[in-house]
């Protein structure tokens, strides 16, 4: 089983380093966020036709999912923009038209869908979870290795 | 010129304000409709602009940082993805609240008694 995961995570990190995602943490980041999207669409696949309120999570987990996916592709190379007006320009012109897609989208879920608007705020709110579980991941690995760097010293 | 742009300004304001003006003499559900739709406006506006100031700054910042001392660029990308991540979920919020507002009517039931 351990295995298994192991290569799956392997096989999606290998896929989204062809897809541009070429830095580790970024990659580390959108992989995470991919796979909990997988997971939630999975969990909440069996209730879709019963209940509104689970088809609503998932959707608002795959709208914030894509999101994120853009912006992290896009924000990988910002900094190694020569002119700063420049890089404000294109990052400001993507988060608008991402913004108003967005808008379109979530519309049309509430609108003509029927969306419950509370699980879907709970699904774009996955995005914010993943960065924190990542972040005292992080936070816990670099105590960790200070610590034996400390003993080796 | 200037007289030109503050003449098309009043002319805006007025014909903006009008609506207001109107829809005050109503009673009940028209005009919490229009003061709804007012408020999502405003607040739509208000994140949208606080938000792309918010990236537009984390990205200057960012850009500055990176020409200082290009060996932390890895480190710096990756906090400015997150900061931007968090502020594009921010306005995402403002933007299903303001719908919630317009179209899942949650204060339909105080309005009309």
């Amino acid at each position: 089983m351990g295995k298994m995961t192991q290569n799956l995570r392997d096989g999606l990190d290998r896929w989204l380093y062809r897809r541009g995602y070429v830095h580790p943490e970024v990659r580390e980041l959108v992989r995470n966020q991919i796979l909990l999207t997988a997971l939630i669409c999975v969990a909440c696949l069996p209730f879709a036709g019963v209940s509104v309120d689970a088809w609503s999570f998932a959707a608002g987990t795959a709208i914030i999912t894509a999101n994120f996916c853009s912006l992290a592709k896009f924000g990988q190379r910002i900094t190694g923009f020569g002119n700063k007006r420049e890089a404000i320009a294109a990052v400001l012109a993507r988060f608008y038209f991402r913004l108003a897609l967005t808008g379109l989208v979530l519309f049309g879920l509430i609108v003509w869908f029927g969306a419950t608007p509370l699980p879907l705020l709970a699904g774009i709110a996955t995005v914010v979870v993943n960065f924190i579980v990542w972040g005292v991941a992080r936070h816990a690995g670099s105590k960790t290795h200070q610590t034996l760097t400390g003993k080796e010293a | 010129m200037r007289k030109a742009f503050m003449t098309i300004f009043s002319t805006a304001a007025l014909l903006a304000l009008a609506s207001v003006a109107f829809a005050a003499d109503t009673a009940g559900a028209m005009g919490a409709i229009g003061t709804i739709s007012w408020a999502t406006a405003i607040g739509m506006g208000l994140a949208a602009a606080g938000c792309g100031l918010g990236q537009g700054l984390g990205l200057k910042a960012a850009c500055e940082g990176t020409a200082r001392n290009p060996e932390a660029g890895g480190k710096i990308t990756v906090t400015l993805i997150l900061g931007m991540a968090f502020i594009e979920s921010l306005a995402i919020y403002a933007l299903v609240v303001c719908l919630i507002l317009l179209f899942a009517h949650p204060f339909a039931k105080i309005i009309t008694g």
